[in-house]
């Protein structure tokens, strides 16, 4: 292959990023080409170092598009060598792969879904009957875990336990020997969650009915997914793992995430709690009358149409884009900085603060004027606006 | 090699490169890529992840011959930042290294 044609596939395979980061990467790549030349690199040499364009791609994909989750992402596809034999491992535990499918008909006002290690996915049943997939990878977590279900007050409960006798039951998971690196579980005994176990993994895939009123979904080291369902009330949980709602209607929404990350696309709600420990925190094209995200050290980043904003961070940045009928935003972050841009009021009431950040106010116009800190009232001053951060920029741009 | 824990790892050899001042980046993935085996392209997306993050900033040096050059600086909140990632990594390799002794 020649440099024109890796870059023209490189350009191609970008395409669907957005023009920003496609030229941002081509010049990355351009600036490689060039670098390599000038050492006397030939065109092959710098394309076999700069390596498989696909490659790169998931690892974009992983932090710019999480539609699915990074261990969905990261089947093995690509071959390269030291990978070969994590694959040939993948495709041994394949063969004990075990699968079970369950369906249950009755009225039930609520579900609860524990999934410990488990990635639980949720989304909207074809009929009147809530279908389980009970699917287990590996040797470790069919032999240690297995699936159950049963029913109280009305209440349909399924999920993944371990099995009797192998350890005990109830909370052990908290309380095995875990390692964490990277804001991750690498090693915790006893588990199949965990990182270094690959190939081993448990996925719960629950269907619910239309007009399930309330869904509870907890798992420890899992992912949460739950996606086209419409409730009055959703909580989704988890310790280690991600949680992401897709296309999900609920009055009443809660996601929590202790060190993962938490999204939420095309989500409407009435009021909607965003919460991750250490990780992001992203709501994408949401719609509701209050919306609450907090992180401890992760970035808060979103495109609402939303009455009131309460977005709060410990130490990263917060960006918002507000749609219309925004009456009260507040943020605050310790050290990260701040952008808010509102479309569609009819005024804003500001008040900013930051401890040695630069801070911009725009209102019906571009770039705005740099300000100090105090508050700052535009048109009918409808929207109340307070950002507050301790050394971050602070940028509030509103429009009509 | 789980591609998180990759990753991770690469983050924090990233960072630490950068502790020693700033570098562009075919100089960084030259570095990486001489200590062990990876698509150098990879890399990219890293820097620009750490840039998102805020752990890095970037600026361009115009060169005398080729393009200009972007180089990579390590922000306050980098720092600290790489400082715990390492002590985490210490910790961890110490707990490995402990119980490949059996």
């Amino acid at each position: 292959m020649s440099k024109q044609e890796y870059m023209q596939k490189l350009q191609e395979k970008l395409e669907s990023f957005g023009k920003e980061m496609q030229e941002e990467i081509m010049e990355d790549y351009r600036q490689h080409f060039a670098e390599g030349e000038k050492e006397g690199k030939s065109e092959e040499e710098i394309i076999e170092e700069l390596g498989n364009i696909e490659e790169m791609i998931r690892e974009l994909s992983e932090d710019e598009l999480p539609e699915e989750f990074a261990q969905r992402t990261l089947e093995p596809s690509t071959v390269s060598e030291g990978q070969e034999a994590a694959e040939e491992n993948a495709d041994n535990f394949q063969e004990t792969e075990m699968k079970r499918a369950f369906s249950y008909s009755g009225y039930y006002k609520a579900v609860v879904l524990e999934g410990k290690v488990a990635d639980v996915y949720v989304t909207q049943s074809e009929n009147d009957q809530i279908h389980v997939d009970y699917e287990a990878k590996g040797l470790n977590s069919q032999q240690n875990y297995e699936y159950y279900q049963y029913e109280e007050d009305g209440t349909f409960y399924a999920g993944v336990k371990r099995k009797k006798g192998i350890r005990e039951e109830g909370d052990s998971d908290e309380k095995m020997v875990k390692v964490t690196l990277f804001g991750r579980t690498i090693i915790s005994y006893g588990t199949v969650g965990s990182v270094w176990s690959s190939g081993q993994s448990i996925t719960l895939t629950v269907r619910l009915p239309k007009g399930m009123p309330k869904l509870t979904a907890k798992v420890g080291s899992g992912n949460v997914s739950v996606s086209g369902v419409e409730l009055e009330a959703l909580e989704a949980t988890s310790g280690s793992g991600n949680v992401r709602l897709n296309e999900t209607v609920a009055d009443r929404l809660k996601a929590h995430a202790g060190s993962g990350n938490v999204t939420a696309y095309r989500t409407e709600f009435i009021s909607g709690v965003l919460e991750a420990g250490s990780g992001n925190v992203k709501a994408e094209e949401v719609k509701g009358r209050e919306l609450r995200c907090g992180t401890g050290s992760g970035n808060i980043k979103g495109e609402a149409a939303v009455g009131e904003f309460h977005l709060a961070s410990g130490s990263g940045n917060i960006k918002m884009k507000a749609d219309g009928k925004a009456e009260r935003v507040s943020m605050s972050t310790g050290s990260g900085s701040i952008k808010l841009e509102l479309e569609g009021i009819q005024g804003m009431d500001t008040t900013v603060r930051t401890g040695s950040g630069g801070v911009r106010v725009a209102w019906n116009e571009e770039e705005g004027q740099k300000v100090k800190n105090g508050n700052y009232t535009y048109g009918n001053g409808a929207c109340k606006i307070k950002a507050n951060t301790g050394s971050g920029s602070i940028k509030i741009f509103g429009r009509e | 090699m789980n591609t998180q824990f990759k990753k991770g790892a690469l983050e924090l050899c990233v960072l630490s490169q950068l502790v020693w001042g700033d570098k562009y980046g075919y100089e960084l993935t030259e570095k990486i890529s001489g200590e062990m085996s990876i698509a150098s392209g990879t890399l990219y997306p890293i820097l620009r992840k750490l840039k998102a993050d805020d752990y890095v900033t970037t600026y361009l040096v115009e060169s005398e011959s080729g393009p200009a050059r972007k180089y990579y600086k390590l922000t306050e909140k980098g720092k600290q930042y790489q400082t715990s990632v390492k002590q985490e990594w210490e910790t961890f390799i110490n707990a490995v290294n402990q119980l490949l002794l059996g």
